[in-house]
């Protein structure tokens, strides 16, 4: 796969590009700040764009705007937003018009390389990967009368696993169980939580983050 | 005990240096030397009807403004009325000119007769401080003096004989005989003469109205004598214009004649006024220095009449003067219009009394009220310290704040930027050594280990960045970052309200910490399982409320990290309250104020 790292820590980036690498694929460019990925990405067109949140000038959230810009200017290329640490605030910016093609890490999960090789092909294929900490702290969320008080812990996780963008077909892996026991769990998931079914796993990641980011009290 | 310092004072209190002393000899001796010019003029005059009158006229009226004059001066050397009282002599006497049997002194003196009415005007709007301070005072007066001279002047150059004495000298300055012409600029400048007298008269009983009962007593006598003096005088030019029998013409001499010599005795009235006025004032002031007494700057502005008297005080440790609120004062440089004077007790500087230029013209006053002051001013002074010292603990804590907030921001940074970033990399580096030790189980495992300790470290890196300063909060604002707090929380923790907009960077962060606070005291200390958030804004103030369901007791006495809360909050001026009883939950409010 062609890659273009937008990073501005030299360790960090050279880090990415050595690993990238030694997994087999090729890194075309690297950036230290947004407006030079901007211009590569545009130069190579590359399958992937990985992009550190906080670049310069104001190291705060460049990092969100370019992986939108590059969604809207070049839509054959995904975009994985890598960060130190990971705020739900930023993935739902991230995640505001669609989740296709779009993943929001934490950097150091690019150490474990089975999960981030996993997350770089469900990115690339057109799908989403969300970071667990942050589905996690969405989940974490308390409204008053929560329907997400009346799931099963069995259902919590699959909606946890859903949210992160992972297929029925990993999720079933993942625990272990059936992909039909899993197309139940979400059926029953999307029943209790009110939302219309969806048999497309792309928009249905949509729909529980928009259901998650409701604000505090609404549901 | 007490005085008034005034060398430093930039305020002249000495009666005067040797080369004034020579100046006013030399005035006195030109004065006399007038007067007997004048007397010489009236005992040879071949026109004089009445020389006795005439002679009385010369001989007292003009010495007794030129002698008052000079002798205000002496005393007041910034005060330039006596110099004005002395230029009315000087105009009166020139008037003697009339008197004379040579042509060319004649038709002089008759041109200037009316010139003196026009400085005894000018006197009189410029007391008591001799100068015309506004625009609208130098302009009645120059219409004053145009008009008065040009309605003598005219009829000398247009008119062959003044039709005024027997035998009269011939008229040296005759242009043209043109009688139609001298009574229409005659007319003109009656007119002008009077709109400006009237003008004059306004001026007065406006400043009669906005003067404290003082500052009447001694104006009094002065004003009033003056403008019966300019009321007479215009309707005496008036009579003899409008050609009315010479019985009333003479009445009106009369009178305008013992008005003029009232004058200056009425200048001296007031200076001898000032005098009786000034024990009064000393008395007043006294009984309002008392304890009870309201404002001591209220009753030194009215003791001296100066409703703009302002007070600074000294301040030892800086060296420097502060007004009552404690803020940084200056004392005026010249040519302000202000001045001050200096006011020690025993040796140290006090206070310093700024007040309106005209008042340098009362030394003793001012030396007097300063005396009285002193002690009164020296405890306000105190106070005027301690305001002063509340002020700067106040701004060197929010500088404390501001100082320890940017740090807590750069430490994030750095922690950012260094340590997180190298052990990121560390674990990249593992993850590919990982990779390359295929097949060497025993290591794989042990480097897993370390990877896994190398995981929860960078956690709790991560926490601690957090900790010290949310990123999340400088650039997102309050709602995101309790939001984010409250997913953390290891409680189940509801946010029921954050205003959404920003408030100001130390209300943010303090509102922060406070809710950050409360929650981990509550799962730590208080066994708490749940808790709300609540963060209004009320009218200015920003309210943080968190309830928790735990055992309660909770003192912010006690533990460092409630303690640490009030020591914030009490910088930015917010109060908390923690109600806590045993077992019944806590709830614990911050007011914080953000305008």
């Amino acid at each position: 796969m062609r890659v273009v790292i937008g990073e501005d820590s030299l360790l960090l980036r050279e880090g990415l590009a050595r690993l990238l690498e030694e997994t087999g694929h090729e890194v075309v460019a690297r950036a230290g700040d947004a407006e030079e990925l901007l211009r590569k990405v545009g130069a190579h067109k590359p399958d992937l764009a990985i992009v550190d949140v906080r670049m310069p000038p104001s190291f705060t959230d460049e990092g969100i705007r370019a992986a939108l810009t590059i969604r809207d200017r070049s839509p054959q290329v995904a975009v994985l937003v890598l960060s130190e640490h990971v705020e739900s605030t930023y993935a739902l910016e991230l995640f505001a018009d669609g989740t296709d093609g779009l993943g929001y890490l934490l950097k150091q999960r690019v150490s474990d390389l089975d999960q981030f090789a996993d997350a770089v092909s469900r990115v690339a294929g057109g799908g989403s990967a969300l970071d667990p900490e942050v589905v996690s702290h969405l989940l974490g969320r308390h409204r008053r009368g929560d329907p997400l008080d009346s799931l099963t812990p069995r259902e919590r996780e699959v909606l946890g696993l859903m949210a992160e963008g992972r297929s029925n077909y990993a999720i079933a892996e993942r625990l272990v169980i059936t992909e039909r026991a899993v197309e139940k769990h979400v059926t029953s998931i999307f029943s209790k939580l009110d939302l219309p079914p969806t048999a497309d796993a792309h928009r249905r990641v949509l729909a529980v983050l928009k259901y998650l980011e409701a604000p505090a009290g609404a549901g | 005990m007490a005085h008034a310092n005034g060398e430093s004072a930039g305020l002249a209190l000495s009666a005067g240096g040797p080369r004034r002393r020579w100046v006013v000899a030399g005035l006195a001796l030109a004065g006399a030397i007038g007067v007997a010019g004048a007397v010489a003029l009236v005992l040879t005059s071949d026109h004089e009807t009445d020389k006795a009158f005439q002679i009385v006229a010369g001989g007292v009226v003009a010495p007794s403004f030129m002698a008052t004059g000079l002798f205000a001066w002496w005393r007041r050397p910034r005060n330039h009325t006596g110099l004005l009282m002395y230029a009315v002599g000087v105009a009166f006497l020139l008037t003697a000119l009339k008197e004379s049997n040579a042509p060319a002194a004649f038709d002089v003196g008759l041109a200037l007769s009316n010139l003196f009415v026009a400085v005894v005007a000018h006197l009189l709007v410029a007391f008591p401080t001799g100068r015309l301070e506004g625009r609208v005072e130098r302009r009645l007066v120059v219409v004053f003096y145009v008009s008065a001279v040009v309605l003598s002047v005219a009829p000398v150059l247009f008119k062959r004989s003044c039709g005024c004495t027997t035998p009269e000298p011939r008229n040296v300055f005759l242009i043209a005989e043109a009688p139609a012409l001298a009574t229409a600029v005659e007319v003109v400048a009656a007119i002008g003469l009077l709109a400006a007298a009237v003008g004059i008269a306004v001026l007065l009983v406006r400043r009669w109205r906005a003067s404290s009962g003082a500052q009447r007593r001694v104006i009094a006598p002065v004003l009033w004598t003056g403008a019966a003096l300019v009321a007479a005088l215009s309707l005496l030019v008036l009579l003899q214009l409008t050609g009315a029998p010479t019985v009333a013409q003479n009445a009106m001499t009369a009178v305008s004649a013992v008005t003029i010599a009232a004058v200056p005795f009425a200048f001296l009235a007031g200076l001898l006024r000032m005098r009786y006025t000034r024990a009064d004032i000393m008395g007043d002031l006294v009984g309002k220095l008392q304890p009870t007494g309201s404002s001591i700057r209220e009753a030194i502005a009215t003791a001296l009449g100066d409703p703009s008297l302002q007070l600074v005080y000294w301040r030892a440790q800086t060296g420097a003067y502060v007004t009552a609120d404690g803020q940084p004062a200056q004392l005026p440089a010249d040519g302000e219009g202000r001045a001050f004077v200096e006011i020690a007790r025993e040796g140290e500087p006090v206070a310093a009394m700024i007040f309106d230029a005209t008042l340098a013209d009362e030394p003793e006053l001012i030396s007097a009220v300063s005396s009285a002051g002193a002690l009164a001013l020296d405890n306000e002074r105190l106070q005027a310290e301690l305001r002063a010292r509340i002020a700067e603990l106040e701004e060197s804590r929010a500088r404390v704040l501001d100082a320890e907030l940017a740090e807590r921001r750069r430490i994030e940074r750095d922690l950012h930027d260094g340590a997180q970033q190298r052990f990121v990399s560390l674990s990249m580096t593992l993850a590919l050594l990982d990779r390359r030790l295929a097949g060497a189980a025993a290591e794989r495992e042990l480097l897993a280990s370390a990877r896994e300790e190398l995981d929860l470290g960078l956690a709790e890196l991560r926490e601690l960045a957090r900790g010290i300063h949310p990123a999340l909060l400088t650039e997102r604002g309050l709602a995101p970052a309790i939001e984010a707090l409250a997913a953390r929380a290891p409680l189940k923790v509801r946010v029921l309200e954050v205003p959404d907009g920003r408030l100001p960077t130390q209300v943010e962060t303090a509102a922060y910490f406070i809710v950050s606070e409360s929650l981990t005291n509550s799962a730590k200390h208080a066994s708490a399982a749940a808790a709300t958030v609540r963060i209004g804004r009320d009218n200015g103030t920003a309210i943080v409320e968190v309830r928790d369901d735990g055992v309660g007791g909770a003192d912010p006495a006690r533990g460092s990290g409630l303690r640490g809360l009030v020591d914030r909050l009490a910088a930015l001026d917010g109060a908390l309250e923690v109600d806590s009883p045993a077992g019944g939950g806590t709830r614990l409010q911050a007011r914080i104020p953000c305008a």
